[in-house]
């Protein structure tokens, strides 16, 4: 199997005036197409600034990223900003969606920021998978927190990106909400062979996934590759 | 512990503070200025030409207190509102209504407070230029000297505490009658709430009130109407600035079909944007036809000036500048707040230049809205007043209005891009996850 995402020595400093901050230490991980990773690990443990240095959000100080065969962590923000747009997707805990636009124009954002025409069809439909049929023209501020990230999965797969990356993107909602946005990243993986790169607090996000990177202290301490019950 | 509120809602936010701080150092700078010179030319031995000094100095001074009174009260109701998801926390966690509005009321304050000094010590040198320019031109009358001295100091300070007072109570009455509830989602638009029927009625009773001003200043001698014209100009740009969401929602209607049609995504976004924050787009309109009126108004009075007047050429400076820069720094208020919404923009892939694309769209609208209520403002007044006056609006060349147009859209533009470079350069992530 060829891997999607290819971490490879990657560290990440960061500094706080004198001192210097670990995120990431010689960190090497490889992931493969049409599964859900899950990136768990105590706060500080490096998870975010992991999924961030992926995502091509963020550059290792030394080190390199590859996604789809391209190294990243050498490309310039120009370039990133397009790879972003067309091959990654994007989940967060919060704050995903415009709150100016509906949430079938939020869902269209990636693919009109590239020049490509409106498809109100295809956001439609995209929004339909995500069990939203009915809502295109809500407004986020309209959306209960579960259906906004619905919208942003939407959002994330419409692209059919490379991987789509998710910091805590059941953090901020109750647990049977949280089961269902779960399921449907799960979903995305089983029957659309989607990548999801998920990173989490949440035991039940863990469990569901079909291999876990526990880090401690900017390193990978477990790599638990599971059948996801 | 009022205090303690007061400066954590400081940090909070910093560019509100800093906004409100520059708009009141203007203030203090114009107030202290016209006053010293007002206050010198009335002390300096009594002749012909002290009277018309003195009597033009007491006109300038009432004109740039009533400027800004009206600039500063937008600007810190402004303030107040950006920051109304600080406030719904605090109404969360138990303060009562009572303690915003005395949280905003020390705030202001503090701000009038600091800007004093450094407002009057500006003021201070820009009444020495302005009388050196005086002398250069001989319009000194004999035995006249600068004294600034502390009646400029007293005076500034009164506007800077009343004006400051009046616009924090404004919006923190707005802001401490929110539910805590509903301002808290992070999905809610800012600036996006309904403007309401009183301001609706508030508008129109303006509206009325410059009509019958200027029908009264058209029957008054042309000295008494010419000495009218900034006061009916204030009072349309108040309902003006009561009116600006419709207005800019009416702006937006027009700008939509043609920025749709050729600004690309960029242009679609702004259009959604200025429909769903009407207020903001308001608090952006009201500065940009404060500006544009007071100017075109006044090269029309000028078109019946003979020689040029020092003192008359001066003043009008003066405060076309004040306006200039109140409007900017508004502008500059309006887009700092807005560093989530760009970075979320970029990290779902935004290039930078489609983010400064979406700012220029959103600067037309607001150009247009505020330069055109701007351009309606002073016909509304120089067209009856002008012919009172011998001063007619027509009198005034074709490339005076054609330059007018340009600088007010030229001012939003710049202003809007000033801050964006600082914003683009945060790394996109950094500005999603930042709490304010």
């Amino acid at each position: 199997m060829d891997a999607v995402l290819e971490l490879t020595h990657v560290t990440r400093t960061y500094r706080h005036g004198p001192h210097a901050v670990h995120a990431l230490r010689d960190l090497d991980a490889r992931l493969y197409a049409h599964s859900l990773t899950a990136v768990t690990g105590p706060s500080g443990s490096g998870k975010s600034t992991l999924l961030q240095c992926a995502a091509g959000l963020d550059r290792p100080t030394s080190g390199t990223v590859r996604l789809a065969g391209r190294e990243i962590s050498a490309m310039g923000e120009r370039e990133l900003t397009r790879l972003r747009r067309a091959r990654i997707g994007f989940v967060f805990q919060s704050f995903n969606l415009l709150p100016t636009l509906t949430a079938q124009e939020n869902v269209l954002l990636p693919l009109r920021l590239d020049g490509r025409r409106r498809d109100p069809v295809r956001a439609r439909r995209m929004l339909a998978r995500v069990g939203l049929d009915g809502r295109a023209d809500a407004r986020p501020g309209e959306l209960s927190g579960g259906q906004q990230q619905r919208v942003a999965i939407a959002r994330a797969l419409i692209t059919e990106p490379d991987v789509v990356f998710a910091d805590e993107p059941t953090g901020a909602l109750d647990q049977d909400t949280a089961a269902g946005v779960l399921e449907l990243l799960r979903e995305a993986v089983g029957e659309h062979g989607a990548t999801v790169v998920v990173v989490t607090h949440d035991p039940a996000v863990a469990a569901r996934a079909d291999r876990v990177l526990r880090l401690a202290d900017g390193r990978i301490a477990h790599d638990t590759v599971g059948v996801p019950a | 512990m009022t205090t303690g509120l007061a400066t954590a809602s400081v940090r909070a936010r910093p560019s509100a503070f800093a906004g409100v701080f520059a708009a009141l150092v203007f203030s203090a700078t114009v107030v202290t200025a016209c006053v010293a010179i007002a206050v010198s030319a009335a002390q300096a031995p009594a002749s012909a030409a002290q009277a018309a000094l003195s009597e033009m100095g007491v006109a300038f001074t009432l004109l740039t207190v009533y400027l800004s009174v009206f600039v500063i009260g937008q600007v810190m109701s402004l303030a107040v509102a950006q920051r109304r998801r600080e406030s719904a926390l605090l109404r969360a966690v138990g303060a009562g209504p009572w303690q915003i509005r005395r949280m905003v009321a020390v705030e202001a304050l503090c701000a009038a407070l600091l800007a004093l000094p450094v407002g009057y010590a500006l003021g201070a040198l820009l009444a020495r230029v302005w009388f050196a320019g005086l002398a250069g031109a001989g319009s000194v009358p004999d035995g006249m000297a600068l004294r600034t001295g502390l009646p400029p100091l007293f005076a500034a300070f009164g506007v800077l505490f009343v004006s400051s007072q009046l616009g924090g109570m404004i919006g923190a009455w707005r802001a401490s009658r929110i539910r805590p509830s509903e301002a808290l989602a992070g999905s809610q638009v800012q600036g996006g709430e309904r403007p309401g029927r009183v301001r609706g009625f508030a508008s129109l009773a303006f509206l009325a009130a410059a009509g019958a001003l200027t029908v009264a200043s058209t029957v008054s001698s042309a000295r008494d109407a010419a000495a009218q014209i900034p006061l009916v100009l204030l009072a349309y740009l108040v309902a003006i600035g009561l009116a600006g969401p419709w207005i800019g929602r009416l702006a937006t209607a027009v700008a939509a079909p043609l920025l749709r049609r050729f600004g690309g995504v960029a242009g679609e976004l702004a259009v959604a944007g200025c429909r769903a924050r009407a207020r903001r787009l308001s608090a952006a309109i009201t500065p940009i036809a404060l500006v544009t009126a007071f100017a075109l108004a006044k090269f029309v009075s000028l078109t019946g000036a003979g020689a040029t007047d020092w003192m008359e050429v001066f003043g009008t400076l003066l405060y076309a500048g004040f306006a200039g820069l109140v409007a900017a720094n508004t502008l500059v208020m309006l887009v700092l707040e807005r560093l989530r919404e760009f970075s979320l923009l970029r990290t779902v892939g935004a290039e930078k230049r489609q983010v400064v694309a979406v700012v220029v769209a959103e600067g037309a609208v607001t150009a247009l809205a505020g330069v055109g209520a701007g351009v309606l403002a002073a016909c509304a007044v120089m067209v009856p007043l002008g012919a009172r006056t011998g001063t007619p609006v027509s009198g005034l060349p074709g490339w005076v209005w054609a330059a007018t147009l340009c600088c007010g859209a030229a001012l939003v533009w710049a202003a809007s891009c000033a801050p964006l470079g600082r914003m683009l350069r945060v790394r996109p992530i950094e500005g999603v996850l930042r709490r304010t």
